[in-house]
C-alpha cells in the first residue's frame, strides 16, 4: 500500500458540509441520520470497506435477542441512500484544523478500491477467480477471505474490494468480472472538505486477548474471543455451524472467562467494559439453544446486570441451566487433544481448582479506537487516562473543543441501546451549534 | 485486415508502472496454500471425511485443514455432509459445482 499511497493525488473540488461524522458504527449512522433528517448535510466517513462497525458482526443483541443484522441493516441502507449523506467508505481522516468557530477543515484520504463502485453489482465472481486467500479480519481470523472480497454479505456498500498490499497482480480478477469493474488505475486521492462542525463516532477495539499471556489466546487455537464466539453465532457466521477451531468438532462443553482484560491492573485496564457480562450471558443463551447438549460454564467476580430487563435476563440463564462459578481465572492451557484447561480460585469454596473445556471464550474488554484525534491539529481533544474521549459530565456529548461532538463507545465502553441515545443526543447539540453559528453570521 | 491489439489490462499496466515483483514472502504463502487446498480437494474426490481424516491422509495439521475447508466452504467449493457421533462433520465436494 505504501507505493500505491505515495501516488496519492490532491482533489481538486472543494467541498463542504455542514457536519463532518467520523465512524460509520451504530453511533455515527445513528447521528448522521438524525442530523440529516434534520436538513443538514453531512459527510460519513468509515475507514473500513462498509459501514456497520461491531454492531452489523454480532449475532443477536442483549436482552432482547432481536437479530443484530435485522436492526443494523436497514440503518446501514438507509444511512447509504439518504439524500442528505454523503458516505465514503474506505476513507482516513488524515487532518482536522479548526479554522475559526463553526469552521473546520478536514483532510481525508480516500484510498482507491481498485473497484469502480458504479460498475460492480457484488457478484462475488472475482473472488472465486483470486488465487490468493487471506485470514478475513470480519470473522477475525476464523476462516480466509480472498485478496478482492467483499467484506460481508450484509456489507453496505456490497461492492468488493481488492487488499492490494495482498495483491499479485495476477488479473485473474479483472479478466472474470462480468462488469468491467476491476479497475487498477484507480488512486488514492486526498480531498480539503469545509465543515461546520464534527462528530467523533469511532467506537471501540477489543482489548488485544494475546496481552494477557496467562490466558493463552494466539497459542491455543480453541481460546477465543467473545467477538469470534458472535460471530460463530451469527447469520454470516464463517463456519457451518458453531465448531472449535483446531478440529471442527461442534464444542459440548464451554467455558467464558468474564473480565479478560477488563477490571485488571496488570492487564492496564482497570475499568468496567460495562458490556461483557450481558454479552456473555447472550451467548450463552444462545449457545444452549444452537447445542441443545452443551454445558455452558462462566467464570466471573460478579455479574453486572445493571440495565432494563438484564437482571430476568441473567435468572433466565441461570434457570436455562447456564453454571456460574465465581472464581478469578489465574492460567488456561491447552491440552494435547485440543481441549482446554481453566485453573481458577474459586471464591466461594476460597480454593483453587481446575476445568477442561472444549471451548475457551475470552469476554476482552473494550478500549478506545481513537487514532483519529491524531489528526486534530491546533487543538487537542481531551481524554481519559485510557483514552477514551472526555465529555462534559453535564453535556455527556460535548467535547473540550467548541463544534466537537463525541458519541457511542469512543466517550466510554456502552451497549447498542446507550450508543443511540448518545448518537441522537450528539446530532441534537450539534444541530443547536450550527443554528447558534448560523445565526452569528446573519 | 490486421486483429486489433490486445487492450492491456489495468493490472498489467499497474505492475508495468510500479515495476511490481511478487514478494518472495507472499508468493511462498500462495503457493503453500494452493498446494493445502488442492490436496484438501483430492482427499474429497468422490467421498466424504471428516477434518480428522483429511488430516490423517494429507498429512496436515487438523487446525489447518479446518481453516482451508471452512474458507472453501465459503467459496462453495465444499459442503457439509452428516455429523458423526462424536460431533464432526463429514464434508464432501460441492455437488453441482
Ligand atoms: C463481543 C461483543 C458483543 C456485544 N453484544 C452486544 C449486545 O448484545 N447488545 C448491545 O447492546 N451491545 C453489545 N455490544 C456492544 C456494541 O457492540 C457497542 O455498543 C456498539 O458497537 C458501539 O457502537 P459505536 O458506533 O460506538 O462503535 P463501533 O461499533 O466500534 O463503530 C465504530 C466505527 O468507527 C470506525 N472507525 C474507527 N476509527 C475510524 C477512523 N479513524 N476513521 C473512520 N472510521 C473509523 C470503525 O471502523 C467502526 O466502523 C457488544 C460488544 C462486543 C465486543
Ligand atoms: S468486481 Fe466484478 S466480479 Fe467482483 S463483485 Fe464486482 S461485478 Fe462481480
Ligand atoms: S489481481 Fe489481485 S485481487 Fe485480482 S485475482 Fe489477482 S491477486 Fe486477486
Amino acid at each position: 500500500m505504501q507505493k500505491i499511497l505515495e501516488r496519492a493525488e490532491a482533489a481538486g473540488e472543494q467541498l463542504s458540509y455542514d457536519a463532518v461524522v467520523i465512524g460509520g458504527g451504530i453511533a455515527g449512522m445513528e447521528a448522521s441520520l438524525s442530523l440529516a433528517d434534520m436538513g443538514y448535510r453531512v459527510l460519513l466517513v468509515e475507514r473500513e470497506p462498509t459501514i456497520g462497525g461491531k454492531m452489523f458482526l454480532l449475532s443477536k443483541v442483549f436482552p432482547t435477542l432481536d437479530c443484530a443484522s435485522c436492526i443494523a441493516t436497514p440503518k446501514m441502507a438507509a444511512a447509504a441512500r439518504h439524500p442528505n449523506i454523503t458516505l465514503w467508505t474506505y476513507s482516513e481522516v488524515r487532518r482536522v484544523r479548526a479554522l475559526d468557530r463553526g469552521a473546520f477543515e478536514v483532510d481525508i484520504l480516500r484510498k482507491p478500491r481498485f473497484v469502480n463502485e458504479s460498475l460492480c453489482t457484488g457478484c462475488g465472481l472475482c473472488e472465486d477467480a483470486c488465487p490468493v486467500v487471506v485470514p478475513k479480519e470480519l470473522d477475525f481470523g476464523l476462516r480466509g477471505r480472498k485478496a478482492v472480497y467483499i467484506p460481508l454479505d450484509t456489507a453496505v456498500p456490497r461492492k468488493a474490494v481488492v487488499d492490494i498490499d495482498n495483491c499479485i497482480l495476477c488479473g485473474q480478477c479483472e479478466r472474470r468480472c462480468p462488469a468491467g469493474a476491476i479497475d487498477f488505475t484507480q488512486k488514492p486521492r486526498v480531498y480539503r472538505v469545509r465543515a461546520r462542525a464534527v462528530v467523533i463516532a469511532t467506537g471501540c477495539r477489543p482489548f488485544p486477548a494475546e496481552l494477557k499471556e496467562a490466558y493463552g489466546y494466539g497459542r491455543t487455537p480453541n481460546v477465543i474471543t467473545a467477538l469470534q464466539m458472535e460471530r460463530l453465532l451469527a447469520p454470516t457466521r464463517p463456519y457451518n455451524a458453531v465448531l472449535r477451531p483446531s478440529d471442527g468438532r461442534e464444542p459440548g462443553n464451554i467455558g467464558y472467562v468474564l473480565c479478560a482484560g477488563s477490571r485488571d491492573v496488570t492487564a492496564g485496564n482497570p475499568r468496567c467494559s460495562q458490556v461483557c457480562c450481558m454479552y456473555s450471558i447472550k451467548q450463552a443463551q444462545l449457545l444452549l439453544g444452537a447445542l441443545p447438549l452443551a454445558d455452558v460454564t462462566i467464570y466471573y467476580m460478579d455479574v453486572r446486570a445493571y440495565g432494563k430487563g438484564f437482571e430476568e435476563f441473567y435468572q433466565r440463564a441461570r434457570s436455562m441451566g447456564v453454571k456460574f462459578v465465581r472464581g478469578r481465572v489465574a492460567r488456561i492451557e491447552g491440552l494435547p487433544n485440543g481441549d482446554v484447561r481453566v485453573m481458577y480460585e474459586d471464591v466461594e469454596e476460597g480454593r483453587l481448582k481446575s476445568a477442561v473445556h472444549d471451548l475457551v471464550v475470552l469476554a476482552v474488554g473494550l478500549l478506545p479506537d481513537n487514532e483519529v484525534l491524531k489528526a486534530f491539529e491546533g487543538v487537542t481533544i481531551h481524554t481519559d487516562e485510557l483514552g477514551f474521549v472526555k465529555v462534559d459530565p453535564e453535556d455527556p456529548v460535548r467535547t473540550n473543543v467548541e463544534g466537537v461532538f463525541a458519541a457511542g463507545c469512543i466517550t466510554g465502553p456502552k451497549d447498542i441501546p446507550d450508543t443511540i441515545l448518545e448518537a441522537a443526543a450528539a446530532a441534537m447539540r450539534c444541530a443547536a451549534f450550527l443554528k447558534e453559528v448560523e445565526a452569528r453570521q446573519t | 485486415m490486421g486483429e486489433a491489439p490486445r487492450r492491456e489490462l489495468t493490472s498489467e499496466r499497474l505492475r508495468r508502472e510500479l515495476n511490481f515483483q511478487v514478494p518472495e514472502e507472499l508468493a511462498r504463502r500462495v503457493r503453500e496454500a494452493a498446494a493445502i487446498r488442492a490436496k484438501i480437494l483430492k482427499c474429497l474426490e468422490g467421498r466424504e471425511m471428516t477434518v480428522r481424516e483429511i488430516a490423517r491422509e494429507a498429512g496436515i495439521p487438523e487446525s489447518v485443514v479446518f481453516w482451508h475447508l471452512m474458507t472453501m466452504y465459503k467459496y462453495n467449493l465444499v459442503e457439509p455432509a452428516e455429523k458423526t457421533e462424536d460431533g464432526l462433520y463429514k464434508y464432501r465436494l460441492k455437488r453441482g459445482r
